[in-house]
């Protein structure tokens, strides 16, 4: 039986022998037992502690309301006398500091510290102590005090938790911990429970977001083996402790500011009103609730942004908050609703934060807020900026296409703006995927430049209905970088194709795409990854394999995958062709022959017809010369058909192995930690170090 | 200007930032929860145990404020770093200081290595609130109570393990 059955049953049995409805004006004893042991449930959340207030209020037969007026209102103070007078008194604190805690009465509070103050000379009992500091505390709170709620918190530790730790050990040690006579040593893991509510939960739902920090020493203790250290007395499920360790975990982690508690808990907090957001986001859609809600957690956010004194503050609220955006810009275009919201923060101004961490990348990192974190965590903070700033720009850009379709009025403006939103990611890509500072990038974002260089391409080229010459180069440029990024997208390259036709360039395309197939044969990195039989490895070699053929990459880009079927059935057709072509090729050999025959017999040799192979003939007739043309146009033929059908059938296959890496651009999009990721960051930095190398020369 | 005159100046200046930043604890106030250290000179049993747990307790407490100390620093942030400077000093007067007093833990063959670690986590902590005056004197303490015992290894510095003497060195280098 756990310590909490047991006191409960123990206080029933105590509480059930006192039982008798209270006469106004009269002590309860069973009010008396529950206010005395009101460390046990103060805490609890209003609806939950009113559900309790209005269960024992049954039981004694008067509700603690009419209790606290009819009894503690008038008569307490004068009737009892020494230790009496004094746990009356302290009674009556709790009472009016339940009714507060219930209902919000700020009035209840004041009473309640006015009549524990009565006690301020018999703070020597620890119990007097926990209360009066316990109370002055909410009034802190109340009053938006920070600096008051921070001492109060203070004398907690230092005259009840401190004193009464040492001898709970012992009492636990001795199994008496849970024993009537222990007295308020007993209420050490509520003591606990309850300070780290107060610091955690309590001053956020009175709005302190300021001034905490000195309280981060008070969290660290409470963590450390002490909430959430008595299971038997306080089950895990009922404990603040896992929330204690997403604190303490942030302020000692690269999500932290420099360890600051305002900080951590503004973000957290911003964190619960993001994820209500999205709760109503899923429920109802961008309805009236779910915008305010997000209001709320921008708002949240710019608390935290604002308590933020160091890079590595703005940057963990950066980090979230980014993803409000990309969320609002998804749903908008999933839902086809255009929901405004005005948000103090933006893509650029995450750009600007990952400019300063990336700054200091070869020097005085720490001082911009990692002091305490190894270097693989300043590098990570970096890394899930870039991802958040990756993913919000691909997010916008694609609601900008997609409002190009929708509004066909609009769409040179939307596609214009897709093209910028992308366009700023691809800026930002190449100023930072250098070999210095590859570290700092994730491994997702050599694909998302390839989704921006597409969407350019596409906002430009397939968006836009009237993009100006200046755009459809730029737009087929776009396209031929997005292929160098990841060659592996077989629709890229006829779309290259198609852009070409746009200026009446598709003869360019040979020239343009050259380099890309060849760097994927020649590729080290490809090499490698095939050698070390990395994932996919296998789909990769196939389509190396096909690219080093150039006529597969004219393929790749003058044929549509989607028609192989009818290429093959061209193949067959060529090779019926080729067989009735030699068949009439010895047909007319034959008819040659014969006719030489016949002019032999009837007319005296001549020499050979230029051109022909009519040995033996002497004056050709005209018949003979038909013949020997006819059948020269048929051998020439027959070469054409072998030639054709030699590079077929060994191109088609190798075309239709292209097609093992189809699906591929959709897993990366969907998995950003898809190992072919790795193999991307390596074939873009093989080729960007090449090309450097070339610029120095 | 005379020396006097400054160094009433400073004291005046130094009275008015911790009368600002928070209010002082006092041990006085609250009346000593810990008994006198010779006084419960426990040799075994419960009591040796619970005598542990406490410092133990007490030495995973001023890592804490050490830590929260060197955040606080580290952000310049002067309201907090007095704020918790008068915490801690409060915590040692009514805590750590009547648990230290005794002279029975540091010969006691199953304490003096907490014993040790403590005084030394003292010490780093008073260096951090920038008591050096205290600092130097708890580690004065240690070099007596531990005279002649500079090879004993201690928890110095936090998280890893050094001789005493270096340690000790190593603390007053940061004074």
């Amino acid at each position: 039986m756990n310590k909490v059955f047991r006191i409960a049953v123990g206080l029933g049995l105590a509480l059930a022998l006192f039982a008798r409805a209270a006469a106004a004006g009269t002590e309860s004893q069973v009010w008396s037992g529950y206010l005395d042991y009101a460390y046990v449930y103060s805490s609890a959340d209003a609806k939950s502690l009113n559900e309790r207030l209005k269960g024992y209020g049954n039981e004694a037969g008067i509700s603690l309301e009419r209790y606290v007026n009819d009894y503690f209102g008038a008569l307490a103070p004068h009737e009892a006398e020494g230790s009496d007078a004094e746990n009356q008194t302290r009674r009556k604190a709790i009472a009016y500091l339940l009714l507060y805690l219930g209902n919000g009465s700020a009035d209840s509070l004041e009473t309640s510290a006015k009549t524990i103050r009565e006690l301020q000379h018999r703070l020597d009992r620890h119990e007097n102590s926990y209360w009066y500091h316990y109370i002055m505390a909410h009034r802190a709170l109340e009053r938006g005090n920070a600096g008051e709620f921070v001492s109060e918190v203070f004398d907690l530790w230092l005259t009840v938790v401190v004193p009464i730790e040492a001898t709970y050990a012992t009492l636990d040690t001795l199994s008496l911990s849970d024993s009537p006579n222990s007295g308020f040593v007993a209420a050490l893991p509520y003591v606990y429970e309850n300070i780290a509510r107060l610091v955690v939960l309590r001053s956020q739902e009175k709005g302190i977001d300021h001034e905490l920090d000195p309280l981060g020493a008070i969290v660290r203790m409470l963590y450390d083996n002490r909430v959430g250290a008595y299971p038997d007395v306080i089950p895990a499920a009922a404990s603040s402790r896992a929330y204690l360790e997403r604190i303490v975990e942030r302020l000692n982690g690269p999500e932290s500011d420099e360890g600051s508690l305002t900080f951590t808990l503004a973000l957290l907090e911003a964190g619960k009103h993001h994820e209500e957001a999205r709760g109503l986001l899923a429920k109802q859609g961008l309805s009236a609730d779910m915008l305010r809600a997000m209001r709320t957690a921008t708002g949240a956010y710019e608390v935290a942004f604002k308590r933020a004194g160091t890079v590595e503050g703005q940057c963990a609220v950066y980090t979230r908050v980014l993803r409000v955006i990309g969320e609002l810009y998804a749903a908008r275009q999933r839902l086809n609703v255009d929901a405004e919201l005005d948000m103090p923060f933006s893509i650029e101004g995450a750009i600007g934060v990952y400019a300063t961490l990336r700054g200091s990348m070869g020097g005085e990192w720490k001082k911009l807020g990692y002091e305490n974190v190894p270097r693989e965590q300043y590098l990570d903070a970096m890394q899930r900026l870039w991802e958040e700033i990756q993913e919000t720009s691909l997010n916008v850009g694609d609601y900008y296409l997609s409002r190009s379709v929708k509004e066909p009025a609009r769409a040179d403006e939307m596609a214009r703006n897709g093209a910028r939103v992308y366009g700023r990611y691809l800026t930002f890509f190449h100023q930072y995927a250098t070999e210095d500072g590859k570290e700092s990038l994730p491994d997702s974002a050599y694909f998302a430049a390839f989704e921006a260089a597409k969407g350019v391409g596409g906002a430009l080229l397939s968006y836009a209905q009237q993009p100006t010459p200046g755009e459809v180069r730029i737009g087929t440029e776009r396209y031929r970088a997005a292929l160098m990024l990841f060659p592996f997208d077989r629709e890229l390259w006829p779309a290259i194709t198609a852009a070409l036709g746009r200026h009446g360039q598709q003869s360019e395309y040979a020239a343009l795409v050259r380099p890309i197939a060849e760097h994927v044969v020649r590729s080290r990195a490809i090499q490698t990854w095939i050698e070390q039989k990395e994932p996919d490895a296998d789909r990769i070699a196939r389509v190396r394999r096909a690219l080093s053929d150039s006529e597969v990459v004219l393929y790749m880009g003058f044929a549509e995958s989607t028609k192989i079927g009818d290429l093959e059935h061209e193949l067959s057709t060529l090779s019926s062709k080729r067989a009735e072509a030699a068949r009439e090729i010895d047909r007319l050999t034959r008819k040659r022959d014969e006719l030489r025959k016949s002019t032999k017999s009837d007319a005296p040799a001549a020499p050979d017809a230029p051109g022909g192979d009519l040995d033996g003939a002497a004056v050709p007739s005209n018949d003979l010369a038909d013949v020997a043309q006819a059948l020269s146009d048929a051998q020439a033929q027959l070469l054409r058909l072998d030639q054709q059908l030699s590079a077929r059938t060994r191109a088609l296959p190798l075309y239709k192995e292209t097609l093992a890496t189809d699906g591929l651009a959709e897993e990366l999009r969907l998995r950003r930690d898809h190992p072919v990721h790795t193999l991307l960051r390596r074939m873009y930095h093989e080729l960007r170090s090449a090309a450097e190398a070339k610029e120095k020369n | 200007m005379n020396d006097s005159l400054v160094r009433l100046a400073l004291v005046a200046a130094l009275a008015v930032t911790l009368g600002c930043a928070s209010k002082t604890y006092l041990a006085k106030d609250f009346g000593r929860a810990e008994k006198s250290a010779e006084e419960a000179s426990p040799t075994g049993g419960p009591t040796l145990d619970q005598r542990r747990e406490n410092m133990t307790r007490m030495y995973k407490d001023l890592v804490h404020f050490r830590t929260s100390l060197r955040d606080s620093q580290e952000r310049g942030d002067r309201t907090t770093t007095n704020a918790l400077a008068l915490f801690i000093e409060s915590y040692m007067q009514m805590h750590l200081d009547p648990l230290l007093d005794g002279e029975w833990q540091s010969r006691h063959p199953e304490l003096w290595a907490l014993d040790a670690d403590l005084r030394l986590a003292k010490a780093d902590v008073l260096i951090r609130m920038k008591d050096t005056g205290r600092a130097s004197k708890t580690l004065d303490e240690i070099a007596t109570r531990y005279k002649g015992r500079d090879d004993m290894l201690v928890h110095y510095p936090m998280g890893s393990e050094s001789p005493l003497g270096k340690a000790i060195k190593l603390l007053r280098d940061g004074v």
